[in-house]
């Protein structure tokens, strides 16, 4: 005799949606301060140089090689569809553009999230659920401005410099992939991407990847700052950190290329 | 720290590396679009643009000498395109130049380009403004040959039928290419040429005829030629027309005869057309038929009659 299976109610309880809704006011409230921090003196040169260094410098060399993989790649897989049409001399331009205005950015930004959002959770969760962050605070320090507001400032500027190394990086490889199949010179070459490369390609890509290091930056100290339950929740502030900084890369690229269509730059 | 100093060294490099390559693309993205060089400006108007747009490349003789600083609405029919040129270029147009507006290559960005004019002019100058000439309208062109493929769709279609016409062997290239037709062929052939020497040896008959006809030989040269043939011909001519003359008056007298005949009081008329007349002839003759067989009868009384038995007798008696 078949018995009726007990609700069990929707999928997501209201729990989770106010757990995702807090977590917003959260994050928010923790911009703000970083805001407020990040004016107020003293400020924190030193570890803003090294957080530079180990965020922009150690980043390039990974940077660097999925970039020239990337440009490599789209060039030799972009070939047999222009070759369709007889247009392989479109080849550098097309791209250009491609590297310049989006996959370049969002590569680079992607692989900085996976690569400084999981250490930055895993660094300032280890420290917090190791209450090195309130003994800083007991000595005197601001933990806040002397860990997050150096590691979100970095992140900031050293993202939009590994973007356009990434792009120079990408044509370069672009390059070696078009004389794969085909000889083209580099004054040929260079003169075609920038024949097709206008500043709407270049300084919207470059303001967006600001923002690409921001979000980076600001989640991973969040998820960092914000970790709970030992040792485990060091794990799940790092992976948390990484996944909610891709999630906000993408939305952020969405809102910029809006705004960018609005502006008439597209 | 000889540490942090590495840091900061490697730190730098970096930082200078990406922001040197910013510049530089800057720059030279700047440099292409004549942001860094003097030049002028000068304008053209056009009834359209075709979508040109604000630093689209300006082009003289196929070289990139400039760009397009903005675009005007005039009027309802005029858009006056400002147009960025570099000195160095400048020197080499004449105010006679023609601008249009086309396309980098088929699918490429718009351009103005600037053609040279026919004879002689001056060197543009800040504020000169270009004659327009209408550009190559890619619309046009597909609508072109959009109609071109109709035509060449219905074209092919023709050759289709036509082929499958030809391709039918009870047709012409199936009469061509049957073996047994060489024969025939070679056949009519031959006689064709049989009948090209008829022909020949007639059309030579027939000038030798005409010569000797000509020369006064054979029966019509001497017709033609001979004096005395022709006074017979003459006369017989004569002959002719006199007895034409005698049978007209002949036809005539036959005619009032005829005319004699259909007169319907006549006697003619009444046996050939009265059929009345017939009619009482056939009952006339049937009566005397009838009286002829009584007076056969009144004759044989007679010779029985005593008065003239005598005679008949002595009739009979001298026949024998």
């Amino acid at each position: 005799m078949n018995r009726a299976a007990p609700y069990l109610g929707p999928m997501v309880s209201t729990t989770g949606y106010r757990d995702l809704i807090e977590e917003a006011g959260d994050m928010a409230r923790f911009t703000g301060r970083f805001f407020r921090e990040v004016l107020r003196p003293r400020y924190e040169w030193e570890e803003l140089l090294r957080q530079a260094f180990i965020n922009g410098y150690r980043s390039l060399p990974l940077v660097a090689v999925t970039a020239f993989i990337m440009g490599l790649v789209l060039t030799v897989q972009s070939r047999p569809t222009l070759e369709r049409f007889g247009a392989e001399s479109m080849l550098p331009a097309m791209v250009a553009i491609s590297v310049v205005r989006e996959i370049g950015p969002v590569i680079t930004a992607l692989i900085c999230a996976g690569k400084i959002g999981s250490s930055m959770g895993a660094e300032l969760g280890s420290m917090k659920v190791t209450e090195q962050i309130d003994a800083m605070e007991v000595s005197g320090t601001n933990p806040f401005k002397y860990l997050v507001v150096t590691r979100v400032v970095s992140t900031t500027l050293m993202v939009p410099v590994l973007v356009v190394l990434a792009d120079a990086i990408a044509i370069w490889a672009s390059y070696i992939g078009v004389n794969f199949k085909d000889t083209v010179s580099w004054p040929l070459f260079h003169q075609q991407v920038f024949d097709s490369l206008i500043f709407s390609d270049l300084l919207p890509a470059f303001f967006k990847s600001f923002f690409f290091g921001f979000a980076i930056g600001i989640v991973g100290c969040y998820k960092g700052f914000h970790t709970e339950r030992g040792t485990e929740g060091v794990g799940r502030a790092s992976h948390s950190a990484v996944v909610v900084a891709s999630l906000m890369i993408f939305m952020l690229d969405l809102v910029a290329v809006q705004i960018t269509d609005i502006l008439g730059l597209n | 720290m000889p540490g942090e100093r590495s840091q900061r060294f490697k730190l730098g490099l970096f930082v200078v590396a990406g922001t040197a390559v910013l510049i530089l693309t800057l720059y030279i993205m700047g440099t292409r679009k004549d942001m860094f060089a003097r030049s002028i400006t000068i304008s053209a108007d056009f009834r359209e643009v075709n979508g040109l747009r604000t630093g689209n490349n300006v082009r003289y003789s196929g070289i990139n000498v400039g760009t397009v600083d903005a675009i005007d609405i005039v009027n309802d029919t005029t858009v006056r395109v400002r147009l960025n040129i570099r000195m160095d270029a400048a020197g080499h147009i004449r105010d006679n130049a023609l601008a249009n507006v086309g396309t980098d290559g088929l699918m490429g960005n718009k351009l103005v380009s600037i053609m040279p004019g026919t004879g002689e002019g001056d060197p543009i100058v800040d504020g000169s403004v270009l004659r327009s000439a209408p550009g190559l309208d890619t619309d046009a062109m597909m609508r072109t040959l959009q109609r071109t493929n109709d035509n060449l769709l219905s074209i092919t279609e023709d050759l289709r039928q036509l082929s499958e016409r030809l391709n039918d062997p009870n047709n012409l290239v199936g009469m061509l290419t049957d073996t047994t037709m060489g024969d025939v062929w070679r056949n009519a052939v031959h006689q064709l040429q049989a009948a090209s020497g008829n022909a020949r040896a007639l059309t030579d008959g027939v000038n030798t005829l005409v010569t000797d006809a000509q020369q006064g030989r054979g029966a019509i040269g001497l017709l033609l030629t001979d004096q005395g043939t022709e006074e017979d011909v003459r006369r017989i001519l004569m002959d002719l027309r006199t007895a034409a003359d005698t049978l007209g008056l002949a036809i005539g007298r036959i005619d009032r005869f005829a005319q004699g005949l259909n007169n319907d009081r006549g006697l003619a008329h009444a046996l050939t057309q009265d059929t009345a007349l017939a009619g009482d002839v056939r009952h006339m003759m049937g009566r005397l038929d009838t009286t002829t067989v009584l007076l056969n009868e009144d004759l044989r009384a007679l010779q029985r009659n005593w008065l003239l038995r005598k005679y008949f007798k002595e009739k009979e008696k001298g026949r024998r």
